[in-house]
């Protein structure tokens, strides 16, 4: 709604309608104060002829001013809408400046947030690191400390293994002698019993001996006592059957003793097999031991030489310990001078959140303005 | 009048002393494996052979009806009858000895008659007797 024009177009028209009566008032008004008994007025053709020709004079009057009003309004509201156009487009521009801007700020002030947030996480984690890195330090120290103790054990481990080697060797030398001796010995145990078997053999033919006798006494007697003979050969037959007697107990002393030998022998035979075998297995043992003890050595040389690199491992990771603990300490100063800068940012970022909300504030205030001006020069 | 002499060999089954008349072939003799017989008696145990004769071998415990202790005989006493060559399986052979008297113990069925030596009573096995309770003549 062109208010503001109506209101022109209004004042216009009236103020030429006043102009325009005045006139004519001022007229009737000599007319009546001169000659207030003039019957010219009276007259109905020229009353008519009056009325006609005021009417049309107010007509043209009013026909006039409104091309009148046109006409100025129209220069005078052009270059104002112009402006308007220009203002309108100044204040949408800053509109979406102050728009940017507090989507700047909002996203700074997230952006501060997240860095205060981030900063107190870093602050934490770095004294969480020093922390860490101190015990890592101290951790460093014992290994150290362990590691020289170990190689110290190791060396005595690797001596110990090496004597331990030379004494299996003169162990397995010894035994090597007990074994060849028991060689000999089972030989010895072999050759006696076989004489254990001769004289077994020779007691078995005392046996039969002992047995023919036996049978010589008792056949004699029998035979002596079939026909008579002398006193001599009753004598002979007596001692047939002392010899008789003698044999068999020779026979038995004899095979007693083999049998007895031949115990000795035989238990001397697996003593000694027993001995040679567990002899061979001791060897056995002992070889296989003295190859554990080279294995061992070898090892514990390659173990003495870990522990080294180790030792050294440990000895350079705490001097780099102890860098990493100066730059923690360094970057813990960083982080609090970055934290107090964040704050500084942040209340700088807070003022320009006042700024922009202040700047809000004025650009719906100018737009309010624009509104109404563009109102008064009838723009929408 | 005189008592009349007899001999007797002495042998041993289960340390039992037994005694058999002296006779002409009487002899010791050992002995391995005997050959075994067929369809002849259990008394029977085979023959064998020694001095140049062949001798059929007796088990004496199964013809006295006693449980032998020896699970081999290795010795036997050979004996001559009816010009046949026997022996009887012992444990061990024993002295030949004479005694004047040979008794009989009514109390026993079979091998009723002994002698007596050193104060024991010591039972005879004749030859007799031996077919009386071993039927080897069909």
């Amino acid at each position: 709604m062109k208010v503001a024009e109506t209101k022109i177009y209004l004042k216009f028209i009236s103020w030429f309608v006043a102009v325009s009566l005045l006139p004519i008032a001022l007229l009737f008004l000599i007319i009546y104060t001169f000659s207030p008994d003039s019957s010219v007025l009276l007259d109905p053709e020229l009353q008519k002829i009056i009325l006609v020709s005021v009417f049309i004079s107010i007509a043209l009057i009013f026909i006039l001013s409104l091309a009148a009003t046109r006409h100025l309004s129209r220069l005078i509201t052009k270059p104002i809408q112009g402006s308007m156009g220009e203002l309108s487009k100044v204040v949408d521009e800053l509109f979406k400046s102050i728009q940017d801007l507090s989507d700047v700020s909002q996203n700074n002030s997230e952006l501060s947030q997240f860095l205060i947030h981030s900063s107190q996480a870093q602050q934490k984690g770095l004294k969480t690191g020093t922390k860490v890195v101190s015990e890592m330090v101290q951790s460093l120290d014992q290994i150290a400390r362990k590691t020289k103790v170990s190689a110290r054990n190791t060396k005595k481990i690797a001596d110990l293994a090496n004597e331990g080697g030379v004494k299996s060797n003169v162990a397995l030398d010894s035994l090597v002698v007990v074994k060849q001796l028991s060689t000999e010995n089972q030989k010895l145990s072999q050759a006696l019993d076989a004489y254990a078997f001769k004289v077994k053999d020779i007691a078995k033919r005392v046996g039969i001996l002992a047995e023919t006798a036996k049978f010589l006494s008792l056949n004699v007697s029998i035979e002596a006592n079939k026909t008579s003979f002398s006193e001599n050969f009753s004598s002979l037959i007596s001692q047939i059957r002392e010899l008789n007697v003698t044999s068999e107990q020779a026979a038995n002393s004899i095979q007693g003793l083999a049998g007895d030998m031949q115990r000795q022998i035989e238990q001397s035979k697996q003593s000694s097999i027993h001995e040679w075998q567990q002899t061979n297995k001791t060897i056995k043992v002992i070889g296989q031991t003295i190859n554990f003890l080279s294995g061992i050595v070898g090892n514990v040389s390659n173990v003495s030489k870990s522990t080294q690199v180790i030792s050294q491992e440990a000895e350079e990771t705490h001097r780099e310990a102890d860098n990493i603990n100066s730059m923690i300490g360094g970057l813990n100063k960083e982080a609090k001078s970055l934290v107090k800068y964040i704050d500084d940012i942040t209340k700088t970022i807070y003022k320009q959140l006042t700024v922009t909300k202040s700047l809000h504030k004025s650009s719906a205030a100018l737009n309010k303005v624009t509104d109404t001006l563009n109102d008064l020069v009838g723009k929408k | 009048m005189a008592a009349k002499t007899q001999k007797f060999i002495l042998f041993f089954i289960n340390d039992e002393m037994w005694a058999t008349p002296l006779t002409f072939g009487n002899q010791f003799i050992s002995y391995d494996q005997p050959v075994p017989l067929p369809d002849v008696s259990k008394e029977v145990t085979g023959l064998i052979y020694g001095g140049g004769h062949i001798v059929t071998l007796l088990d004496t415990a199964k013809i006295l009806a006693i449980r032998s202790h020896s699970k081999q005989y290795e010795t036997c006493l050979r004996f001559d009858f009816n010009s046949d060559h026997y022996g009887l399986l012992v444990d061990a052979g024993g002295e030949t000895v004479k005694v004047n008297r040979v008794l009989t113990d009514r109390n026993k069925k079979e091998f009723k008659k002994y002698i007596k030596f050193k104060n024991n009573k010591i039972y005879i096995l004749y030859p007799e007797d031996i077919w009386n309770k071993l039927s080897i003549y069909d």
